[in-house]
């Protein structure tokens, strides 16, 4: 029963997420002289979504037939959320034990302030401005609580806010009691690319952003921690890894913010859309189910 | 998105965006299915600033609106792709190419939603060496644009374009150089397509147009130009394959127009026009998919031309009639001045009206058709005028030739005067009971120094009959027509030309003649001086030939006769009252002449100084004089083997 309400709350989430109306927008600039190109692509929707759960139950093995055939005892529960970069990834999945949580997850966004893009390049210049605002704010509150005892568990987590990331992940873990808070807000984006008839000079993407992680943990598998932080051209600035393999006791708040005025013209920026997801860990962005749970060789 | 617009876009970005040192900007916007964008590739001289300003709106579906300028210098290579799709896709195209400008100043705007665009351009340049400006949209096949263009020249222009329920594109151009031109097109997803331009070489153009295709092509256009050569014109086709257009062209010299032309269901163009100038030509076609063609046109040298002139090509344009009808009503005054009509249908007949004149001035309503099923099975070409010229020389002329060969004519012409004219032509087939053939007739009045008028008509067996009145410093009214026919009524067929006619003149005669296909033919005619001549003749030719009058004539001298004469076997038959002096006649006559005899005979009362009767044939003559007044009954006859001759008088002292 347990189990049951969890996967629905897992679906639900899912459901909520994917059918949210959408608003996307493109801009890139191409420089035809030496191939030199950029662009950036946005995604938000006008939303909201709060979801409250907890879970407290055994998994154990459950006879689905008559004949007695038994099915393997599990757990498995993941979220993605996505909201203009704002972004929410959890992954669960635990064999036989007792397993309790309780989680709430708050999200609001905003996608219906206009987008402005300008051009510019004045005369008796080579020199081109190219300009975009976007005002689609995004709040993304969600806290989670996790105790379990029994054979096995791995709890991952990862909060992103465009191109900033923080997450642990606890794998192999027969003991795991955590609680995780997390905070983001991104107010505005703006991007500014300076360019000549040569070449692309610069791109500079500045999104207004905070973000705001706490964990505090008991673990007996490891634990990995990690945090990064990017500038406005998308350079890392801020980097942060940690592995505790054996019994632990964490606490943990990380606390990254990046204001800017609609000046454009500041620092070095660039947002995590640029840069893609490459740099992320292969099982962060991977399809999560039980079978990539256990057999995930990324730790 | 649309297999059309996935197919567009691709190309559109393809060919847009070719340029070699070039920065392309982009910018697109989605939500609820929809989509906007807009994409620009830009290489431009560092003399020249450019900047613009667009923004999505979310708020009740994704929209977006631009607003651009460009100022400076130099050179300028701009295009620009603006597009929606998720609910009716559209594309909209701009590209602006200027070379060489001492000043730019441009500006732009459009608005975007998924199943709406609208844009529009304007750009001023000064001193260019070349430069473009286009702007098009295509909607669901429907495709409209506006192009202007100079080539060493001040350029000014304002373009825009609107999809949506249809596509519509229009310009107005203000432009000063070597050479300038404009066009505007559009084509719908079904064939109908409508064109309209503008150009001059060396010289200054203003002109407003506007295209729309949606279901139907339409084109028009306002323009006014002014230089070494101009013109302007607009065409349309619809999907059958009917065209038309309309066309006017100057040389050193003037245009006022206004054009329009249009494909639905049927193609149809027209103008009103003023050309001034050394050559200046107006003209207009219509075609059919049936190829039956009419073509009307105005032409002049040295001088002014108005006009008004429609032609329509199509089907159903009042019951199940279908062909090609174009009409002009025209102003000359000019050296030289000639208005034309012309109609062929499908079968060969052919129909044409025409009026010209020198130094002087000529006015002309003229008409012309060609098709079938008018009215009920009537099937044929026909041309008409409504003329009146002033001026040194005048001439006016309509014919037609069926498809047969059969061919009639009918003129009027005069030198220093005034003439008017009614007058048409026509060659048909199935006009009532299968008659066939062709037919022309004038109703004219001339005052001039000297004037004529004809008709003439010659069969397909090569049977021909004419009818003429001419006159010397006077007045000649005269209704007069001649027509060549087959299966008229019974299956009668031949030849025929009559006229009634009334001169008042220093000279005037007044001649008709009928000729059989063995070259046999009868002449009647009359003649006057320094008074007046009123006549009935008519004449006709049928594998033998006959002809008669009905004359009056009062003046210092006249002359009235009937001849019959078999050339093929040399005899002939004559008769005639002559007065020299205080003359009045009255006088009525027949001539006839077939394969076996020759036959003419007269009936008069005469008075005057010297009357004379006389008759003659190969056998000899008789003749008598007299003075006074007196009646008269004359005949001559001859069989080849045998004749007489007779001369009755009656007198009165």
């Amino acid at each position: 029963m347990n189990r049951f309400r969890t996967l629905t709350t897992a679906l639900l989430l899912a459901a909520l997420i994917s059918t949210a109306p959408a608003a996307s927008w493109t801009g890139s600039v191409h420089n035809v002289t030496d191939g030199s190109s950029w662009w950036i692509h946005r995604q938000s929707g006008t939303m909201k979504l709060n979801i409250s759960s907890s879970v407290e139950g055994e998994i154990a093995p459950i006879a689905v037939t008559p004949a007695g055939r038994v099915l393997s005892p599990h757990y498995s529960g993941m979220a993605d959320l996505d909201a203009n970069d704002v972004r929410l990834q959890e992954r669960t999945a635990a064999l036989e034990g007792t397993y309790s949580s309780e989680e709430q997850i708050s999200l609001k966004a905003e996608a219906e302030a206009s987008v402005n893009r300008t051009y510019s390049k004045p005369a008796g210049s080579n020199v081109w401005t190219i300009t975009l605002e976007e005002n689609w704010p995004v709040a993304l509150n969600a806290s989670r609580t996790v105790d379990y005892v029994g054979k096995n568990i791995n709890d991952r987590d990862r909060a992103g806010n465009s191109g900033d990331s923080v997450g642990a992940s606890f794998l192999y873990n027969k003991e795991l009691s955590r609680e995780r808070n997390v905070a983001l807000r991104l107010e505005r984006l703006n991007a500014t690319v300076i360019a000549t008839n040569d070449t692309i000079i610069s791109v500079d993407v500045f999104p207004t952003r905070s973000t705001v992680y706490y964990i505090t943990s008991h673990s007996t598998g490891i634990a990995d921690l990690r945090y990064r932080q990017l500038d406005s051209r998308g350079d890392l600035i801020n980097l942060g890894e940690e592995r505790y393999s054996g019994t632990y006791d964490i606490t943990r708040k990380v606390e990254m913010e990046s204001v800017y005025t609609n000046d454009t013209d500041e620092k070095d920026w660039l947002s995590c859309c640029v840069g893609g997801c490459s740099d992320l860990d292969p099982c962060e962005i991977a399809s999560w189910g039980e079978v990539g749970v256990f057999d995930c060789a990324c730790s | 998105m649309t297999r059309l617009f996935r197919f567009i876009v691709p190309i559109a970005c393809f060919l847009i965006f070719q340029g070699v040192y070039a920065i392309d900007i982009s910018f697109s916007a989605s939500s609820g299915g929809g989509t906007v964008g807009i994409a620009g590739s830009y290489d431009v001289d560092d003399s020249v600033g450019v900047s613009g300003k667009a923004s999505a709106s979310f708020d009740g579906g994704v929209s977006m609106t631009d607003s651009q300028s460009l100022s400076g210098s130099g050179d300028a290579d701009i295009k620009q792709v603006m597009y929606g799709s998720g609910g009716a896709d559209y594309v909209l195209n701009y590209a602006l190419d200027i070379l060489g400008a001492t000043s730019i100043k441009g500006t732009g705007r459009s608005t975007l939603t998924p199943v709406a665009g609208s844009a529009s351009r304007s750009v001023s340049t000064t001193g260019t060496s070349l430069m473009t400006s286009e702007l098009s949209g295509v909607q669901g096949g429907d495709f409209a644009g506006v192009w202007s263009y100079g080539q060493s020249a001040d350029v000014s222009t304002t373009q825009s374009v609107d999809t949506g329920q249809s596509v519509t594109a229009s310009q107005s151009i203000s432009a000063e150089g070597l050479y300038v031109w404009a066009y505007g097109g559009a084509i719908d997803a079904y064939g109908n397509w409508a064109e309209t331009s503008v150009g001059v070489l060396d010289g200054r153009v203003v002109a407003d147009q506007e295209v729309e295709a949606g279901n139907s092509a339409f084109a028009n256009q306002t323009a006014e130009l002014e230089g070494g050569y101009g013109w302007a014109w607009a065409a349309a086709e619809d999907e059958e394959g009917n065209e038309a257009w309309t066309e006017s062209y100057v040389e050193d010299g003037d245009i006022t127009t206004g054009q329009y032309a249009a494909a639905d269901d049927g193609a149809s163009a027209s103008q009103t026009t003023v050309v001034e100038g050394e050559d200046g030509r107006a003209e207009s076609y219509a075609e059919d998919d049936e190829m039956n063609r009419v073509m009307t046109w105005a032409m002049i040298e040295n001088g002014t031309l108005e006009t008004d002139q429609m032609v329509w090509a199509g089907e159903d344009w009042w019951f199940d009639d279908e062909g090609a009808v174009a009409s002009q009503h025209t102003f000359i005054e000019a050296d030289r001045g000639n208005a034309t009509s012309m109609a062929w249908d499908d079968d060969g007949n052919f129909a044409s009206t025409s009026a010209s004149m020198t130094n002087g001035t000529l006015e002309t309503h003229q008409d012309v058709w060609a098709g079938d099923d008018w009215w009920f099975d009537y099937e044929g070409a026909e041309a008409y005028q409504d003329t009146f010229i002033e001026a040194d020389r005048g001439n006016a002329t309509s014919s037609a030739r069926d498809d047969d060969g059969n061919f009639a004519n009918t003129s009027a012409s005069m030198t220093n005067g005034t003439l008017e004219t009614l007058q048409g032509a026509w060659a048909v087939e199935d006009w009532g009971d299968d008659y066939e053939g062709v037919e022309a007739y004038q109703n004219t009045f001339i005052e001039a120094d000297r004037g004529n008028a004809s008709s003439a008509a010659r069969d397909d067996d090569g049977n021909f009959a004419n009818t003429s009145a001419t006159m010397t410093n006077g007045t000649l009214e005269t209704y007069q027509g001649a027509w060549a026919v087959e299966d008229w009524v019974d299956d009668y067929e031949g030849v025929r030309a009559g006229q009634w006619t009334m001169i008042t003149a220093e000279n005037g005669s007044a001649m008709s003649r009928a000729e059989d296909t063995n070259g046999s033919y009868i002449k009647i005619g009359a003649e006057v001086e320094n008074g007046s001549l009123e006549t009935n003749q008519w004449v006709e030719a049928v594998n033998s030939a006959r002809g008669y009058q009905n004359t009056s004539i009062v003046g210092d001298f006249a002359l009235a006769f009937c001849e019959a004469n078999n050339t093929d076997r040399s005899y002939f038959a004559y008769v005639a009252n002559r007065i020299d002096g205080n003359a009045s006649l009255e006088f009525e006559g027949n001539a006839t002449v077939n394969a076996s005899e020759a036959w003419a005979n007269l009936s008069s009362h005469a008075e005057g100084d010297r009357i004379r009767g006389l008759a003659t044939s190969t056998f000899g003559t008789i003749s008598d004089e007299y003075w006074g007044s007196c009646n008269y009954d004359i005949v001559a006859y001859e069989n080849g083997t045998s004749g007489f001759l007779a001369i009755a008088k009656g007198t009165t002292i």
